[in-house]
């Protein structure tokens, strides 16, 4: 490898390195953006003159500016002592490569590209990073191991020779890769021992619920396919518990032309032992589900509705009157179990207070109208629900309406909107109807798995209903079209699997790489333990089993190495095939004997006289042979491909 | 029987990279379990597997690498010989690169450039013996810092092989060989060859040499006449190599006189002389190349003795002794 490349691919596995820094918030783009281009103007300037002009005193000056600048830095500009060591870093990685054509400083600059590479990595949560990870990792690699010959050769004092580094960096590569994901799980994971830091969880996305609804302001609903939860529930469940409801937010008072969560938001921490609290009474029939979610600003829960407890978090505290759930600590992955009945009896009294919603007279005549004879807050409900729901007119995008439409509108006029005006008209016409009701905000059905086996949940999902009080226990009503509803657009086939294979990789990537952490550990290794116990424990018939499976796929897997290795064998030989063989075999075929003894020229005249319209080809791969065989020059790429066109063209002949 | 895999008798040494490496590997293995951040963890693991599978590829290729001695040409004591290595790296997965072979007996490192695994390769390589004799070469060194350069790996190997090294000539040669026994005159042969007497006259046949054109008589006669001359017989030098030491001599003076005979004996043979050796181990006759080998190997061979032969009684031998000329005639 020459000076010319090593430095430019020197320069960019540097630039490489700081790439992820864009997609992060650890350091602005400004300073990226600069570090990019001081980089690229060196590199172009190895590529015009060569050897780059050399200015040390320009450098060394600019080395000493950025000493005053950094604390300038610190202080006013990035304000975070992070950010600007972050800059600085930057800069000692522009420095030393500017420094590259009069200093011999490739290990520096090595090392600064690592920890370029480390403060990417520490920034990002997104799969890519893998990716990432590989093409840096292949990159430095391959510099190493230049270095490493440079280094040997130059203990003797020979003038430095090329060296082949794709492919032996490729095999390092997977090795090293190999090795690591064996390593991965078993790293030790003690939790922020020293100084606290920040554990990676899903906190990469919030939920999106709002926290109030304000019909006033234009509202915008973008397909956001970003995953909120996923969950877990039994084939038998299913039936009794979906479409899901996941409650995130709860609208139960009107001020000021908003709606919002109830004045009561203190939080008080939830009844429970052992890591299980209970939330609700259940009435009703029962099952249970896993959920791993996301997290939001708020901490808070998404717990389905029907939930009466929740088990596998620490501690958990409740927003008291709305039903709602909090975590209390910021730990590690956000994955939970919930008990789930057809309805539920709150655990203590509540105090249940109707909606004040200023009502004109024109929509109280209309609510009135539309419950009829119904006497029952049930009966009330369910027609108001069947009104809306078949008399009015479903719009998914708000932006459709072309303007902000208060909820009295949507009843007497407009007659369309989306979920949240649904939700507030029924809710307004119930308080004026006198029963208990509520906007929930949450998300709504989600995607059935098949590769899984779990609902996934997305940001696209969001949806708002009405939860009604009878006198007893809160039920849930929505007044939205079904059909109509987050997630009831006929998908094709294609795209549903699809979009549950890329939701695998991702749930994979979350739960098993991103959100990996001790209790996974110590689950792991105790499963492994417990298998080994029961196997050794149950003797015979389960060693037999496990023996018979192995072998099995022992078996399987040898037959599978066998045809691979059997291919690759075929597929080395032809490669490791000579022009002069390919060339002969070929000419067999054809019915043209011609052997190692046999001269170029016997070789051409032979062919010539039985095959005239192969002469030319032939007589370009002998020559291209010889030359390749005995002349110390060489063969140019583009003589080479004249010859493998050659060499096919004969091929084709023959078949 | 399973073969019992080598051991690796070496030293592993962080190169100034490595130690950085291991130096971020550290800090991210720091920050990691700090933060519990899972991509760090995972930059972590990588550089884990990069330290791990470097160690291995250069252990394991190293630890089965083995050198042999295969020839080398006329090997002098103090001059650079041209000879012949082959190298084996028996290991059924690492291919090594870069692996420089030290060497008492090599002039400077030899560079493997690339030994991949189950091949053999022959490499040239510049030998240098500082004492003439017979030489078993016993151990080597090989260094290597493939693939990454973070680690400095060396191994003793025994260095199969032998060598006759032949005595180190001396620089320039002493007045002594230079003297009229070398530079004396030929004697004539009356048979036609390469030589300087003209032994008969004839016609230019085409594809003779215009040097051998006698110009006087071409000239005379009108016509191209070609000289042809007569071959020169080598005059036979005889030469004794006294080996035994008298008491006060010292190893030195005897190289010393083992050097001056060879160096006499190497010139002589490039004249064309004949030479006969006398030596206690016997007597060798021979000229042109095809003596020099057994005439230097009988040099390269001899070895300081108790007790001399007799005064050596022909004064036309060159005697080599260390002995005073009341015991022996010397050179």
């Amino acid at each position: 490898m020459n000076r010319l490349r090593r430095e430019l691919e020197s320069i960019g596995i540097t630039a490489l390195a700081a790439v992820p820094l864009y997609f992060t918030a650890a350091v602005g783009w400004i300073p990226i953006a600069l570090f990019h281009l001081s980089l690229l103007g060196l590199a172009l300037s190895w590529i015009i003159r060569r050897e780059p002009a050399q200015w040390p005193r320009l450098v060394r000056w600019l080395a000493y500016a950025y000493l005053i600048f950094f604390p300038i830095d610190a202080i006013f500009l990035s304000k975070s002592l992070i950010e600007s060591s972050s800059n600085l870093l930057l800069f000692i990685g522009f420095y030393l490569m500017a420094e590259a054509p009069w200093e011999s400083n490739y290990t520096k600059r090595l090392l600064i590209g690592f920890l370029l590479f480390v403060a990417s990595i520490a920034t990002a949560t997104d799969m890519s990073i893998v990716a990432f990870i590989v093409v840096f990792a292949f990159m430095m690699f391959r510099q190493l191991i230049q270095v490493s010959h440079a280094s040997s050769v130059a203990l003797i004092d020979v003038k430095e020779l090329e060296t082949p580094a794709n492919r032996p960096a490729i095999f390092y590569l997977v090795s090293t890769a190999l090795i690591a994901i064996v390593m991965f799980p078993f790293l030790p994971r003690v939790g922020t021992p020293m100084i606290r830091g920040t554990g990676t969880s899903l906190d990469r996305a919030a939920t999106g619920l709002s926290d109030s609804i304000n019909f006033d302001e234009t509202r915008t609903i973008s397909p956001d396919p970003q995953v909120v939860a996923r969950v877990w529930m039994r084939q038998e469940s299913v039936l009794f518990f979906t479409p899901l409801r996941l409650r995130g937010t709860v609208y139960d008072s009107f001020r000021d032309g908003e709606w919002r969560g109830g004045t009561d938001r203190r939080l008080r921490a939830a009844r429970g032992k052992l890591g299980t609290f209970y939330v609700a009474r259940p009435v009703g029939v029962r099952a249970s589900a896993t959920i791993q979610q996301v997290r939001s600003p708020e901490q808070r829960l998404l717990l389905p509705s029907g939930t009466f407890v929740v088990s596998g978090v620490p501690e958990i505290f409740e927003e008291s009157r709305s039903g709602l759930y909090r975590l209390s600590a910021h730990s590690g992955s956000l994955e939970y179990r919930v008990g789930l009945s057809y309805q539920t009896d709150p655990i203590r009294p509540e105090v249940v207070k109707l909606l004040e919603y200023p009502l004109s007279p024109e929509v109280q005549l209309f609510s009135r109208q539309v419950a009829g004879d119904a006497v029952t807050p049930r009966e009330i409900a369910a027609k108001i629900e069947t009104y809306l729901a078949t008399q009015f007119q479903y719009v998914a995008d708000p932006a459709e309406l072309g303007r902000a439409v208060s909820v009295e509108e949507f009843l007497l006029s407009e007659r369309r909107g989306h979920c949240e005006y649904f939700a507030a008209g029924m809710v307004v016409m119930l308080s004026h109807l006198g029963v208990p009701a509520r906007i929930v905000g949450g998300y709504y059905g989600g995607e059935w798995n098949p590769f899984t086996g779990y609902f996934v949940v997305r940001q696209r999902d969001a949806h708002a209903w009405v939860e009604i009080h009878d006198g007893q226990r809160w039920l849930t009503y929505d007044p939205s079209p079904a059909d109509l509803r987050p997630g009831s657009g006929g998908a094709g086939a294609l795209s549903v699997y699809a979009s549950a294979a890329r939701d695998s990789v991702e749930f994979f990537w979350d739960r098993y790489i991103l959100t990996f952490g001790s209790e996974d550990q110590v689950t792991l290794i105790s499963g492994a333990l417990t298998a080994a116990r029961n196997a050794r424990a149950s003797g015979g018939e389960l060693v037999a089993s496990v023996r018979a499976m192995v072998t099995l796929q022992l078996v399987v897997l040898t037959v599978l190495a066998g045809i691979l290795i059997f291919l690759t064998a075929i597929w080395w030989r032809e490669r490791r095939l000579s022009m002069f063989q390919v060339m002969a075999r070929s000419l067999a075929r054809l019915g043209v004997e011609i052997s190692a003894a046999d001269t170029p020229d016997e070789i051409v005249h032979r062919v010539g006289s039985t095959r005239p319209e192969l002469e030319r080809d032939v007589r370009n791969i002998v020559d291209v042979y010889v030359r390749e065989r005995f002349s110390a020059a060489g063969l140019t790429p583009e003589e080479r491909a004249a010859a493998r066109r050659a060499l096919s063209s004969l091929a084709s002949a023959s078949r | 029987m399973r073969k019992k895999s080598p051991e690796f008798n070496g030293v592993v040494r962080l190169t100034r990279i490595g130690t950085g490496y291991l130096a971020f590997t550290l800090v991210i293995g720091f920050a990691a379990i700090n933060t519990g951040n899972n991509s760090l963890y995972i930059g972590l693991a990588f550089m884990l597997g990069g330290l791990l599978i470097s160690g291995l590829a250069s252990k394991g290729g190293l630890k089965r690498i083995e050198v042999e001695f295969v020839s080398v040409d006329e090997a002098w004591a103090g001059r650079p010989a041209h000879g012949i290595l082959r190298a084996t790296n028996s290991s059924r997965i690492w291919n090594v690169r870069d692996v420089l072979l030290i060497s008492d007996e090599l002039e400077k490192p030899l560079l493997l450039p690339l030994l991949q695994r189950g091949d053999t390769i022959q490499r040239e390589a510049r030998f240098l013996f500082r004492r003439r004799g017979r030489l078993q070469f016993k151990t080597a060194s090989l260094y290597t810092r493939y693939p990454f350069g973070l680690f400095n790996k060396k191994r003793r190997v025994s260095f199969v092989g032998e060598a006759i090294v032949y005595p180190a000539l001396l620089e320039p040669p002493l007045e002594l060989l230079t003297a009229d026994v070398l530079a004396g005159e030929m004697e004539r042969t009356e048979r036609l060859g390469p030589g300087s007497e003209i032994h008969a006259f004839r016609e230019y046949i085409r594809g003779d040499s215009l040097k051998q054109v006698h110009w006087k008589k071409s000239a005379s006669v009108g016509r191209w006449i070609m000289k042809q001359t007569e071959t020169e017989s080598t005059q036979t030098i005889e030469v004794a190599v006294d080996t035994v030491m008298p008491p006060g001599a010292t190893e030195e003076e005897f190289e010393r006189m083992i050097s001056e005979a060879a160096t006499y004996l190497d010139l002589a043979i490039a004249r064309r002389l004949e030479v006969v050796l006398h030596t206690p181990a016997g007597t060798i006759r021979g000229g042109g190349d095809a003596a020099r080998r057994p005439i230097f190997e009988a040099l390269a061979l001899l070895e300081p003795a108790g007790e001399g032969w007799g005064r050596w009684s022909d004064p036309q031998t060159v005697v080599f002794s260390l002995r005073r000329s009341s015991e022996s005639l010397t050179a």
